[in-house]
């Protein structure tokens, strides 16, 4: 038994721990009255609940609702969520400390022991206590309720330990009124059980309410069972066994005693002698027979549940050598194979036992856990060593099997001590011989492993390595070059040292290093099928080496791997963290095949099973959807026939995979798979396929559309979709250009009369000049009245008789007209008709996969071609090939070091990887990928003006970017900042500040300053715009935020437009007064709007709308003087019975929306469309305006909506 | 003033570079080595030579090369087979001179020896290679002997490897036995990453005697979270100061008000 220590937390002297029965937390109470949350798997602190008064004595986490209760020296219990990470009430009664607290698992009962010598009974339901026990006539130190039996037990210092019978109370709380009677007691000052007033049997112990100190004199029906008397000086701690009526106490006597009961009956079985100090807590191991205590000697000791023998001492170094480090507190986890204890220096998580089973996965699974069973894949018991005594306390580390002599060889430790050394056995498994028993040999090793068909190594130590045969006769002994940690198996006649910095493949008989690879603290290496590559298992990384041990990838995690598999067909390795199963594809990219339940051992995948160990050493088999990994290698492997066939015939969609194309360069493949047609555009765009680009534009029409188009068009020589563009934008200076350039003079003329048709006298000139046609010249001179000129132009182009015409008809003396001198040359012809057909100037990456996908099939020549034009980075992607591509790829060949250096520090930037698994625009702006954060902002909530937002980016890229120094000399350590329990992507500042800044802007609003009330609104809508949270509850704010900015943004500007029209405007005047009133605003500002409306439509005597908005007014303030005022008036106006006198457009009725651009209503059945940010209304006519409110969003872009959650 | 070889240890490796150089500790070739380095460190690089000038070894004739930020000569010491620290100080000027992968293969050779460690680990970080840093940190942890330069390197690999508790206790624990700004930078930026805001402000108020770049883009950052606008405004404005024209962390700026402005444009509709 050995114990392996998982976290370990520094803090002042803690005084007790409580797992969370889901999460990785653990909850540490702590002397100095603070309460800790831990992350122990993270090694993070998570949050701190401050309240006690005084030192915090007893933890207990609830193990369905999410809350805990703590209690201590302020005599107080107190209940705390969870989930809000809040105090949500106090239990107050005991009258001195009170040192523990627990819930019941069922009923929702507290019960807690005191220093005022009771143990009470507390309903967290209706938070009134229910019972008091009394009957100890010392401190109670502890009370637990029993796990199956409706038992309290409670032990105290007055060296008694009492079982309580509550089975009375259980059906009591069942009764109706149950809970009314308790008030009625509490009230009444009476001294008994709820329902049961009266009649006292004498010689039973009491409770009640107010009876603390009450004796043998009242009544109850919670008799104790029965009372264990036995140790010597006080009982600090009692723990109950699962299943079997065993009690285990904990006293200041040093020992333990372990008790047994049988109805009201109780003896002492043991008693558990070796502490030297007071025992402070003890617990029954969920799953072994074992039981654990731990000590103020600084020691926690298990011991053997059925011979009572003390099994293990184990003492951990002092933090500090000076200071104590005495044990307060142990829990074992409900769940999980962990423990928690607390101590002086803070509080540890650790387990006893390994839960990894040895295996080896090929050629067939044989796996063998703390059973000692040695089963295979379809669960079958091979070899039965758990009644072999020299197995007995022996835990299997390591199995290693050789298939010709179907023999296996198995590590194990003693594990008593952290030097102790290992020792293995030769196991035969042959059928017959099942029945003898096979012998271990104990020699000393750190590990043995099968090299040859007939030999195995042993490591006997960190630079000495033994071959012995089958008879386990030495014959060979080699002295080794690194200090050897683990080993592992390699080809033929060579094995793999695993060192601590370095992983060595060391050909045995030759006695020589053949390759080397520097990766630290290699835990496990793994082999794919065909013997071309190793995974190398480190904590959190994989590194895959070529057999040479040439880096070819790394994986890495965040979290622990717990074990790799490679794919048997695949060159895909399949592996385990904590929660879930992954892949890893050769050039480093991973991904989530699914969720596990439990923590599993990844032995066989093989397409779409998985074959899995569990903890319990069963093996299972998994399904998995490997469509996502065989859809990358299909990519990387240009397998474009694959690529189709599963965009075809899988659901392969999400903005993972399309982030994942676009930035591996196959924007051509990411468009099949986008119906969004901003996307499609900039994909199309991208990939330069301008048939889809143009329809997309088409079919999008804006102008901004069209100029993107334009701009790829031109770049690719394409003027008949440059020409489409032009016509669409009627364009038609571009689009005289164009036909000028490609000599298309036919439609240039068309133009020209299109041009008169449209009386556009410049395009008519334009034309005219490109066509060299001086005839319409002047007569577009002449009817400019501009005769001088239009002679001129005649005389000088020849045309006498236009000119003398002219001459006449203007009186124009010709010698006032000076004519410079002419070049005669005439018209040059059209060299070279470009307008026929498109002049390519640029060769676009145009690949139609679906087309592909039969090119490929059938000529391979095609495939070859289309490889080529694949972008650049699709070459380092084609190493993450295997062997079964077959020879001519040569991979090992093709692997530079450079490539590779580039790749990793790609794949591991920090920033690049909040980019990669995050599609929230925050984090992109975080990871100052500003571009890609548009596209998102673009395609979430349709923002069109990103300039305003500059500021605001600076702010997000900044905020979670420090800084320190380190060594000397050399630039500062980057830190960053980041957000969630898995601290992985960055903090994005400005929902903490949203609620400040909310109440600066009303503030504005209050003293009248509007615009910068506005403009406050709007700032925080672009922060709104911007943001990350972490739940629901701060989702729902942000959206509560921004609806509230919209509603002040929109009033206020009525309000200014209102404030700056002329005076004379009486009848607009007045319609944006009552408009003012529509917007839901805080009530206080309700009451402004609606005066402001009122003032305004009783001047200009509009008196029954006045009357509305009065009444109106009187819903929000009833009482106030102005309210009376107002009731005056109103009846005034009332009775005035005149027709108003302005007629506005205003419904008193209907409910209508306000277009913030025009400030007109839009009643329900006028055509709308929707803003994306606020979701503010528009007119139809105002689509594609930028939005009023934002002022950087843009009025009906299709969008999918903002989101705030990664 | 530092008065023992540990407490000039403890200094020099906080950052208290003036108590280095003060320390009166004569006859001493590490006090010596680390007042060089302090000097060298605050660009004081005459007083650096002198004190250099006194020694013929080859670790002397490397911390030469350091103070005049020389890489030639470098690999004819390296040749000669020295010691640790001189090995140690290549490797920094090589990393200075952004031949960290050299700088590596260097340190690989030097067993044993902390200040090799720091470096790695700080070239590690540079490079973003959290895990290998993390791996250094735990190989040394056996026999670095809580030593100050241990806990300084733990601490910067704890920072980014999601550990900020522990490094804020060695960030506290360094700051309460020699304050300097350096430590309570650290212990700064490791409150910042547990979300304590206010204690990090406190925190942060021992760095204002200096005029760093790691301070001002941290302080900036922590204004940032906290919408002290008006301190944001300010740190800006600090940071357009000429001193820091090449600093990383104003060019980065720089570059990303750049990439703004280009992706607007194209971007405009």
């Amino acid at each position: 038994m050995r114990m392996l220590t998982k976290f370990e937390s520094r803090s002042s002297r803690a005084k007790a721990v409580a797992f969370h029965p889901t999460r990785p937390w653990v909850l540490v109470a702590l002397y100095s009255s603070t309460i800790q949350l831990w992350d122990y798997r993270m090694g993070a602190i998570i949050d701190r609940f401050e309240g006690h008064k005084g030192p915090v004595r007893g933890l207990d986490v609830h193990p369905t609702q999410n809350m805990f209760v703590s209690c201590g020296d302020d005599q107080l219990l107190r209940v705390w969520s969870l989930s809000e990470r809040r105090l949500l009430f106090t239990l107050e009664g005991h009258q001195d400390y009170v040192r523990t607290a627990f819930f019941h698992k069922e009923l929702p009962w507290i019960v807690s022991a005191s220093d005022d010598q009771t143990v009470r009974i507390w309903d967290w339901q209706s938070r009134k206590e229910i019972a008091t026990l009394t009957g100890h006539n010392h401190w109670v130190s502890c009370a637990i309720f029993h796990p199956t039996e409706d038992l309290i037990i409670s032990t105290s210092l007055d060296t008694t330990v009492r079982a309580w019978d509550i089975s009375v109370l259980r059906r009591r709380y069942a009764a109706p009124g149950f809970l009314a009677d308790v008030d009625n007691i509490a009230r009444l000052g009476g001294a008994s059980v709820p329902g049961m007033p009266g009649s006292v049997p004498p010689g039973m112990s009491n409770f009640g309410p107010t009876s603390i100190f009450g004796d043998d004199m009242f009544n109850t029906e919670l008799t104790t069972k029965f009372i264990l008397e036995g140790h010597d000086r006080g009982v600090t701690w009692v723990a109950c066994h699962e299943t079997q009526p065993f009690i285990l106490t904990a006293s200041d006597d040093k020992t333990l005693k372990l008790w047994r009961f049988s109805g009201s009956v109780a003896w002492e079985v043991d008693t558990l002698r070796g502490h030297r100090d007071e025992v402070t807590a003890c617990a029954f191991h969920p799953f072994a027979d074992v039981v654990v205590s731990c000590s103020t000697d600084e020691t926690i000791r298990t011991w053997d549940l059925n011979t009572r023998s003390l099994i293990k001492t184990f003492q951990r170094e002092r933090v500090k050598a000076e200071s104590a480090d005495r044990y307060w507190a142990l829990r074992f986890h409900p769940k999980i194979n962990l423990a928690a204890a607390a101590l002086d220096t803070g509080a540890e998580v650790f387990k006893f036992e390994r839960e990894r089973p040895a295996y080896v996965a090929s050629p067939e699974l044989l796996f063998i856990g703390r059973d000692s069973v040695l089963k295979n894949a379809k669960n079958e018991t091979v070899v039965d060593l758990s009644k072999n005594d020299d197995f007995k306390s022996l835990e299997p580390l390591d199995l290693s099997f050789n298939s010709a002599e179907n023999t296996a060889l198995l590590t194990l430790t003693a594990g008593n001590t952290k030097d102790e050394r290992n020792s293995y056995a030769l196991i035969p498994l042959a059928k017959t011989r099942s029945s003898t028993a096979p012998t271990v040999t104990r020699s000393s090793c750190l590990q043995a492993l099968f090299i040859s068909r007939n030999r195995f190594c042993v490591l006997v130590n960190p630079t000495e390595l033994e071959i012995r045969d089958m008879e386990n006769k030495l014959t060979k002994s080699l002295t080794l070059p690194v200090e050897t940690k683990k080993i592992a198996p390699a080809m033929q006649g060579h094995v793999l040292l695993l060192a601590s910095n370095s992983v060595v493949l060391f050909d045995i008989q030759q006695r020589l290093v053949v390759a080397k690879l520097q990766v630290k603290n290699v835990k496990y290496a793994h082999w794919s099928p065909s013997g071309a590559h190793v995974a190398l298992v480190q904590k959190h990384d994989i590194t895959i080496a070529s057999k040479k041990l040439e880096k070819v990838a790394q994986v890495f995690e965040t979290i622990r791997i717990k074990s790799v598999c490679w794919d048997a067909v695949l060159p895909v390795l399949v592996y385990s963290t904590f929660s879930h199963l992954k892949y890893a594809l050769m050039n480093g990219d991973n991904g989530i095949l699914r969720t596990l339940d439990e923590t599993l051992y990844i032995v066989g995948s093989h397409s779409r099973n998985v074959t899995a160990l569990t903890r319990g050493s069963q093996a299972l088999k998994l399904d998995i959807d490997p469509t996502e990994y065989r859809f990358k290698l299909a990519l990387v492997s240009s397998n474009f026939a694959e690529v189709s066939k599963l965009i075809q015939n899988s659901s392969l969609v999400g903005q993972s995979i399309i982030s994942y194309l676009q930035k591996r360069g196959y924007p051509e493949i990411a468009l099949e798979f986008v119906q969004d047609p901003q996307t499609r555009l900039d994909l199309a765009v991208e990939s330069g396929n301008l048939k889809v680009a143009s329809e997309v534009a088409a079919q999008l029409q804006g102008p901004a559309y069209d100029e993107i188009l334009a701009t790829a068009a031109l770049e690719q020589g394409n003027h008949d979709i440059l020409e489409d563009v032009f016509l669409r934008q009627r364009d038609f200076d571009k689009l005289a250009f164009i036909y000028l350039v490609t000599g298309n003079r036919s439609r240039l003329q068309k133009l020209e009369q299109l041009a008169m048709q449209r009386d556009d006298a410049s395009l008519r000139f334009q034309t005219s000049l490109f066509l060299k046609s001086a005839e319409t010249r002047v007569q577009l001179l002449k009817d400019a009245r501009l005769a001088p000129l239009a002679y001129a132009l005649a005389k000088s182009n020849g045309l006498t008789d236009e000119a003398e015409q002219l001459l006449e008809e203007s009186e124009v003396n010709a010698d006032d007209v000076h004519i410079t001198t002419f070049d005669k040359t005439p018209t040059a012809a059209i060299a070279h008709e470009t307008w026929k057909e498109n002049w390519p100037v640029k060769t676009p990456t145009t690949v139609n996969i679906l087309d592909l996908a039969s090119l490929s099939i059938n000529d391979s020549t095609a495939t070859a071609e289309i490889t080529e034009s694949i972008p650049a980075d699709a070459e380092d992607l084609v190493l993450s090939g295997d062997e079964d591509l077959g020879d001519e790829w040569d991979l090992e060949e093709q692997l530079e070091e450079d490539d590779l250096e580039i790749d990793e520090s790609a794949v591991s930037s920090v920033t690049d990887e909040w980019v990669r698994i995050s599609s929230l625009p925050a984090d992109h702006i975080a990871a100052g990928s500003f571009e890609t954060a548009f596209q998102l902002l673009s395609r979430q909530i349709g923002v069109c003006k990103f300039d305003v937002l500059k500021e605001r980016f600076m702010d997000v890229y900044q905020a979670n970017k420090m800084a320190v120094s380190g060594h000397e000399s050399l630039p500062s350590v980057p830190v960053y900042v980041t957000r969630g329990p898995d601290n992985v992507l960055p903090y994005i500042p400005g929902f903490d500040q949203l609620q400040d800044r909310l109440n600066e802007a009303f503030a504005q609003v209050k003293s009248n300053q509007l615009e910068l009330a506005v403009d406050s609104f709007r700032s925080i809508l672009q922060t709104t715009a911007t943001i990350a949270v972490e739940n629901e509850q701060d989702d729902a704010q942000v959206h509560k935020v921004i609806e509230t900015c919209k509603n002040y943004i929109i009033a206020f500007s009525i309000e200014l437009k209102r404030r700056s029209l002329p005076s004379d405007d009486v009848k607009r005047n007045i319609e944006l007064a009552a408009y003012f009133t529509k917007p839901r605003l805080r009530n206080a500002h309700a009451i402004l709007a609606l005066r402001t409306a009122i003032v305004q439509a009783s001047n200009a005597k509009n008196y029954s709308l006045a009357s509305h908005f009065a009444s109106e007014y009187l819903k929000l303030d009833s009482s106030s003087a102005t309210a009376e005022k107002m009731r005056k008036n109103k009846s005034r106006w009332d009775s005035a019975k005149t027709m108003d006198a302005v007629d506005i457009n205003f419904d008193t009725v209907a409910e209508f929306d306000i277009d913030p651009i025009s400030l007109s209503p839009i009643y329900g059945n006028q055509p709308s469309v929707v803003e994306p940010l606020t979701g503010a209304k528009y007119h139809a006519s105002n689509n594609g305006e930028v939005c009023a409110i934002t002022g950087f969003t843009q009025v009906g872009a299709s969008a999918s909506g903002l989101r705030l959650r990664a | 003033m530092a008065t023992t070889i540990l407490n000039v240890e403890q200094a020099f490796y906080t950052g208290d570079y003036t108590s280095v150089i003060n320390a009166e500790i004569n006859d001493n070739s590490r006090v010596r080595e680390l007042q060089a380095r302090a000097l060298i460190a605050t660009k004081r690089t005459e007083e650096a030579l002198e004190i250099i000038s006194q020694d013929e070894t080859s670790l002397h004739a490397a911390l030469r090369l350091y103070a005049e930020n020389k890489t030639e000569g470098l690999n004819e010491i390296l040749d000669s087979n020295p010691d640790n620290a001189t090995k140690h100080i290549i490797a920094l000027v090589f990393a200075i001179a952004g031949e960290y992968e050299k700088a590596l293969d260097i340190l690989s050779s030097c067993a044993q020896s902390l200040d090799a460690v720091f470096l790695k680990v700080h070239i590690y970080l540079l490079l973003n290679k959290v895990s290998a840093a993390q791996g250094e940190v735990d190989a040394a942890r056996s026999w670095a002997n809580d030593h100050v330069i241990f806990n300084v390197a733990e601490a910067l690999v704890c920072l980014r490897n999601n550990a900020a508790q522990k490094a804020f206790f060695i960030y506290e624990e360094n700051n309460s036995l020699n304050a300097t700004p350096s430590s309570s930078l650290g212990e700064a930026v490791s409150q910042t990453l547990l979300r304590r805001f206010p204690e990090a402000s406190e925190a942060i108020k021992g760095t204002s005697s200096w005029d760093n770049e790691a301070v001002l883009v941290s302080s900036l950052a922590l204004d940032l979270i906290q919408n002290n606008t008006s301190e944001v405004e300010e740190l800006r404005n600090s940071l357009k100061k000429s001193q820091y024209s090449d600093a990383a962390a104003v060019i980065d700026i720089k570059e990303k008000e750049a990439l703004f402005d280009e992706a607007v444009k194209k971007f405009k509709k």
